[in-house]
């Protein structure tokens, strides 16, 4: 048992000086302030704040990266719930029964029942990414160029796989978002590729110009289309849940746990795919489905729970063997490049502290997230008062100075420009952006992977199935493809999707 | 016919093959080396190709299929305001520093939503630079010009 506990403790005593808790209750906070925001997700969050941690020492700036991370998170199921209006994707389905709580006068139960599936959840996964993380370092001793790659092409046909509405369109998004990845110097011959003769392109697309572009300014507009008027936030009488809610929330809100634990950790999974699961698993097993959607508890717990432990149990992979699943984790990547740590799975024996200190800050987080969502629940409601004309230039200027902090580069905001229009002409063509962004992601690592896998094997392709790593999930990806595109599953697929 | 050509399918699938054949055209003089040694050239004409035949596939079923989702309404004009406010941003920056540039950058996003109220605006834009310019030039150091250089 020490070898989980001593690790934990150093990671606690990381994760608890003053210092650290100071900067993961500001993340949490600040990520709860602008999650709270219509159309601002976690990645735009993030992105926009990341030259805040520049001055941090490497711990503070990841603990309270992560903090934003759950915090905008947490801010999107608020809303959900109050005004009927997802803060964020992964809180969607939050709002089926969370709103038709509200409405049943029941608005502060399915507040309180939402934070605390969160903690539990938050709880449960932080002691799995512990137990996890050590093994997965162990197995990733195993991994070499072919596995890489395997793992890689795995990640993006689970990607596809997840995606909403055409598979095709989802595929297509994932070799554009590839090719945007190899823009720039070609690491192995220096040859620079799609750069139209602009040297500030000759370091690549950023990332965070892109995730602007397609995730915030694109997002704007598209609200603004819409002339949006927000609902009345529903009154909050009380926080207690009756014993009878509680009842059907814990066993949906450990289920939930497990369900987002699971798929957390598979790439473009996370909180999104985990909530959705959850809740269809749920309905499922209830005894009486047709109160889902009229405000069941267990329809709150479950999603809620889930897309918590998904969004921490998708650090395992960023963190052993450093692959991004989703664009979250992407961030947090390029986090620790700016602060010179090598991701992968040397992070755990080099740097302990920051290892271990973060993983114990997700419990830390999750504890602040309680504290901060359900007594000051009235300051997050008079935030959603505030008109959206004063938000989103509000919203654009932090997006403006975030852009250009990163590298102080004006040629960055003027891609974000660039990627604004992509991304609304995306919006209007119904093509997911998401694909695209874990594309953009894994593509530099794929073909270095793939290069190197070939030099290798002296140019024989079939070194891809002759190893039994590489090989297994090389058949699952075919598997999971050939699943999704038999006509039963795509039926159900799609159904689960509308739902 | 023209109906069909609006199709989100058939305009989706226009699009990509456009990247595609873009990726290939430009990947085409890297040098693509063999299998054993793959050049900087190999995997994008590899994956541009891939694209550029989807993209065909994706845009001749929207185009044939009986029926397709039509492009759904759109009005450009937020998008153009908020476009001009970054471009302004990106502009005005360097040369007459973060105060003219977030000043200028609230001014023209915020006429992506009626009604513009232009007292209203004037307030908005001075707050949102003084905080942008309290937290970031000061709070944090970073180092951006507050006035130009």
């Amino acid at each position: 048992m020490s070898e989980l506990f001593d690790p934990l403790l150093l990671g606690f005593g990381v994760a608890l000086t003053p210092v650290n808790v100071f900067w993961c209750l500001a993340g949490a906070l600040l990520g709860t302030l602008i999650g709270v925001l219509p159309g601002i997700g976690p990645v735009a969050t993030i992105a926009m704040l990341l030259p805040v941690t520049f001055s941090l020492e490497p711990v503070g700036a990841l603990i309270m990266l992560a903090g934003i991370y759950y915090g905008a998170q947490y801010g999107g199921s608020t809303t959900a719930i109050l005004v009927n209006m997802p803060g964020e994707s992964s809180s969607v389905v939050t709002c089926l029964d969370g709103h038709a709580m509200a409405r049943n006068g029941r608005a502060g139960a399915a507040l309180a029942i939402a934070a605390l599936a969160s903690f539990f959840a938050g709880t449960v996964a932080t002691l799995v990414v512990a137990l996890a993380s050590p093994a997965m370092v162990r197995f990733a001793q195993l991994f070499q160029a072919p596995e890489y790659f395997s793992l890689m092409a795995f990640g993006l046909v689970a990607a596809i796989v997840l995606a909403h509405g055409s598979v095709a369109k989802a595929v297509a998004m994932t070799l554009l978002g590839l090719v945007l990845g190899l823009v720039g110097t070609d690491v192995n011959s220096g040859q620079l590729r799609f750069t139209f003769g602009i040297p500030e392109l000759s370091d690549g697309i950023g990332f965070v110009p892109l995730a602007m572009g397609l995730f915030a300014i694109a997002e704007i507009a598209v609200q603004l289309e819409r002339h949006f008027v927000r609902g009345q936030s529903a009154a909050i009488e009380g926080l207690w849940p009756t014993r009878a809610e509680l009842r059907e929330a814990a066993p949906a809100a450990a289920r939930g746990t497990l369900v987002g634990s699971i798929l957390g950790v598979l790439p473009g999974g996370g909180a999104l795919l985990s909530s959705f699961a959850a809740y269809t698993l749920e309905k499922k097993l209830s005894a009486h489905p047709e109160r889902f959607g009229k405000g069941a508890a267990a329809g709150v717990a479950a999603p809620e729970a889930a897309n918590n432990a998904g969004a921490q149990t998708s650090f395992i992979p960023m963190l052993t063997l450093g692959i991004p699943p989703n664009a979250v984790m992407a961030l947090m990547i390029g986090a620790m490049s700016i602060h010179g740590i090598v991701p992968g799975p040397q992070v755990m024996t080099r740097e302990p502290a920051l290892f271990w200190g973060l993983i114990a800050s997700m419990w830390v987080g999750n504890l602040m997230l309680v504290i901060i969502n359900l007594p000051l629940i009235g300051l997050w409601v008079s935030l959603l008062r505030v008109p959206y004309r004063l938000l989103y230039p509000a919203i654009l200027v932090f997006c403006c100075i975030g852009v250009y902090g990163l590298n102080n580069s004006t040629f960055e905001v003027a891609l974000a420009l660039a990627f604004g229009v992509l991304g609304y002409v995306f919006v209007k063509l119904g093509c997911e952006p998401a694909p695209l962004l874990l594309g953009f992601i894994l593509g530099p690592m794929m073909e270095e992977n793939l290069r190197r896998a070939m030099r290798i094997s002296r140019g024989d392709p079939l070194v891809f199935v002759e190893r039994p790593i590489s090989l297994a999930l090389l058949v699952l990806a075919v598997l999971l493809l050939v699943a999704v595109l038999a006509p039963s599953v795509r039926r159900a697929r799609e159904k689960a999707f509308v739902e | 016919m023209k109906g069909r050509l609006l199709r989100t399918g058939t305009l989706a699938g226009g699009l990509f093959v456009l990247f595609g054949l873009l990726a290939v055209t430009l990947a085409w003089n890297y040098p693509a080396g063999d299998l054993r040694r793959m050049g900087p050239g190999w995997v994008p004409v590899a994956l541009g190709a891939a694209l550029a035949v989807l993209g065909g596939g994706i845009g001749l079923a929207g185009l044939f299929a009986r029926e397709g989702a039509a492009l759904p309404e759109r009005d450009p004009r937020p998008l153009f305001w908020l476009l001009l406010g970054v471009a302004a941003f990106a502009f005005l920056l360097e040369r007459a520093g973060l105060i003219a540039a977030i000043l200028a950058c609230v001014g023209f996003a915020r006429l992506g939503e009626r009604p513009y109220r232009p007292v209203e605006t004037a307030v908005l834009a001075a707050f949102l630079a003084a905080l942008g310019a309290g937290i970031f030039v000061y709070g944090l150091g970073l180092p951006i010009p507050l006035f130009g250089r």
